[in-house]
């Protein structure tokens, strides 16, 4: 086993893990307060890639300003869904909630595919293609902006849940609904913004990663389940352990891929996840038990 | 203050209250007594909004606030102190207490809400000492002095507990009754206050209704539903002394 190349590995899973982590936060924000994993979490992944794409080719945006704009037409999204298919079914159990989520998302794969058609395409790098070298391996300036990026989600995101009092409010209406609203809370307002920032957290995970492993209208299948892996592995309802969940899960994948087989690359997610249920079901830096009321 | 007309509540088709006419005066504290599911938790999460009532109507200060939402409620200065506290656990004494001031949280209020923290700091001491600990880690009596702090963040007028003694040693309640009274005089607030505990909650009410299956069945000063035959029968048993 060589030094560079398992950095090489180790470099392309902590990418691809970042932007599993992204996806299993949002996952974990919109269960906390609405006790529901949301299926279209990975549409939000989609989004963020394909708007950025085709923003700059429509509107000829340079690619920060629509990275920018795709992460807010993506928020816009999440909001649409949450008023137009969630808010209305309030009060229905959590599975048939689940189920809604499951035809959100299948209407925005398919609204994508009529949109945009069922090519592939790519984001530029932000800076560039020229590799760095570190130690004998080559990492892509694209990764570093991953890697950076998702780390200044989650220290914004931590800032918010631990110094604001509307990332308190939202905790606390994850803790105690009835007793939230008994504050003052509105808790259906408090739904809306959950669904907004994992829609934003999303859209910037897919944008980030576009340029990687290119984009087209159905990615958001297999970055949702790989994102909904990583939130069981880190541990349902901890938005901090499903970061670092999508991390182990990416850096393990990627390992698994260059040492073992790429072509079992995918499934390596779901056998990992499947093992670690078995031995620890509250996954790996989970309370023992999520308990919703 | 507060009143309620004819106010029938349904949980599906059973149903928790049937015509409960009552009412609040400004600084009174009314009890509501009445034995397990008498229908006493209902009527304060119909008072404060958690629930619709079929009929009848609520007003607080002069206002019609039937089909008000909690949130509302709240910030119109009435505030509930949940049956079984439903203090935030995870979160830290001192956010449940910010969280309590939700309702009245402007831009530039920051420096008012602190110095209401400490007042509640300077009024129930021990949650001072444990200001950075999370909620759930408090003692039942703690936590009861912390839902009820955390009430108070929202400055209300009039507040509703529900069972403060529930679980408590008879020390514990006596110091959380002397707490209630005390309020009424430092802050001048209104208190309807619910217990199974009859006997302490009508020592220090001016005024009592006793519930039973969803009805008012007895209404009257404190002192003579105290003397009252029936209600030490039914209520005032040796057990339930404190
Ligand atoms: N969510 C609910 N759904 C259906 N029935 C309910 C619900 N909550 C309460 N009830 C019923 O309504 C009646 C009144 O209950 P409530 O909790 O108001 O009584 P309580 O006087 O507060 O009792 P306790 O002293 O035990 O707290 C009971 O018969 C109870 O079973
Ligand atoms: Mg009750």
């Amino acid at each position: 086993m060589n030094i560079s190349s398992l950095l090489q590995y180790l470099i392309s899973g902590l990418t691809t893990g970042s932007t599993y982590g992204l996806a299993a936060l949002g996952f974990t924000i919109i269960f906390n307060s609405t006790g529901i994993i949301n299926f279209a979490q990975g549409e939000f992944v989609m989004l963020g890639g394909m708007f950025s794409v085709f923003f700059m080719k429509w509107f000829g945006l340079p690619i920060a300003w629509a990275v920018l704009l795709a992460a807010l037409a993506t928020m816009i999204a999440g909001a649409l869904i949450e008023r137009l298919a969630i808010r209305p079914v309030k009060g229905a159990s959590p599975i048939n909630l689940v189920i809604v989520t499951i035809g959100v998302s299948i209407f925005i794969r398919g609204l994508a595919m009529l949109v945009w058609g069922k090519d592939t395409y790519a984001l530029p790098a932000f800076s560039g293609d020229k590799p760095i070298a570190v130690l004998g391996a080559a990492m892509m300036p694209q990764s570093l902006w991953v890697l950076g990026v998702s780390l200044a989600m989650l220290a914004a995101l931590k800032a918010f849940f631990s110094h604001t009092i509307q990332g308190k409010a939202m905790l606390a209406c994850s803790f105690d609904r009835k007793a939230a609203s008994l504050m003052g809370i509105g808790v259906e307002r408090m739904v809306l913004l959950s669904f907004m920032i994992s829609a934003l957290i999303g859209a910037v995970g897919g944008a980030i990663l576009a340029p990687i492993t290119l984009t087209s209208f159905d990615v958001g299948v297999l970055l949702g389940l790989k994102g909904f892996a990583a939130c069981i592995l880190g541990g349902l309802g901890n938005p901090f352990g499903a970061a670092l969940g999508g991390l182990v899960l990416g850096v393990l994948e990627s390992l698994g891929a260059g040492y073992l087989s790429s072509a079992y690359k995918d499934a390596f997610a779901f056998i990992l996840l499947l093992a670690l249920l078995f031995v620890r079901p509250q996954g790996l830096f989970g309370r023992k038990s999520v308990k919703r009321v | 203050m507060l009143t309620l007309k004819n106010v029938d509540v349904h949980y599906g088709r059973i149903q928790a209250a049937k015509r409960v006419s009552l009412h609040v005066d400004p600084g009174e504290i009314v009890a509501l007594i009445g034995g397990n599911g008498a229908g006493k938790t209902t009527l304060l999460c119909t008072i404060s909004g958690l629930i619709r009532p079929s009929t009848g109507s609520v007003t607080f200060a002069g206002a019609d606030i039937t089909r008000h939402s909690p949130e509302r409620i709240v910030a119109q200065g009435l505030s509930h102190v949940p049956e079984g506290r439903l203090v935030f656990a995870p979160l830290s004494v001192a956010d449940n207490l910010l969280l309590g001031s939700y309702s009245r949280h402007k831009f530039g209020q920051g420096q008012a809400i602190e110095a209401d923290i400490s007042a509640i700091y300077d009024m129930f001491p021990v949650l001072g000492e444990r200001r950075n600990q999370p909620a759930g880690t408090l003692s039942g009596g703690e936590q009861q002095m912390l839902s009820i702090g955390r009430a108070l963040m929202a400055k209300p007028r009039l507040l509703l507990l529900d069972e403060p003694s529930m679980g408590l040693a008879p020390n514990i309640t006596r110091d959380i009754f002397r707490h209630v009274v005390s309020l009424r005089e430092s802050l001048g607030l209104t208190v309807l206050l619910v217990e199974q505990n009859a006997r302490s909650a009508l020592k220090i009410a001016d005024r009592g209704y006793v519930l039973e299956t969803g009805r008012v069945i007895l209404q009257g000063q404190a002192a003579e539903l105290l003397a009252n035959r029936d209600v030490q029968r039914a209520y005032l048993g040796r057990d339930l002394d404190a």
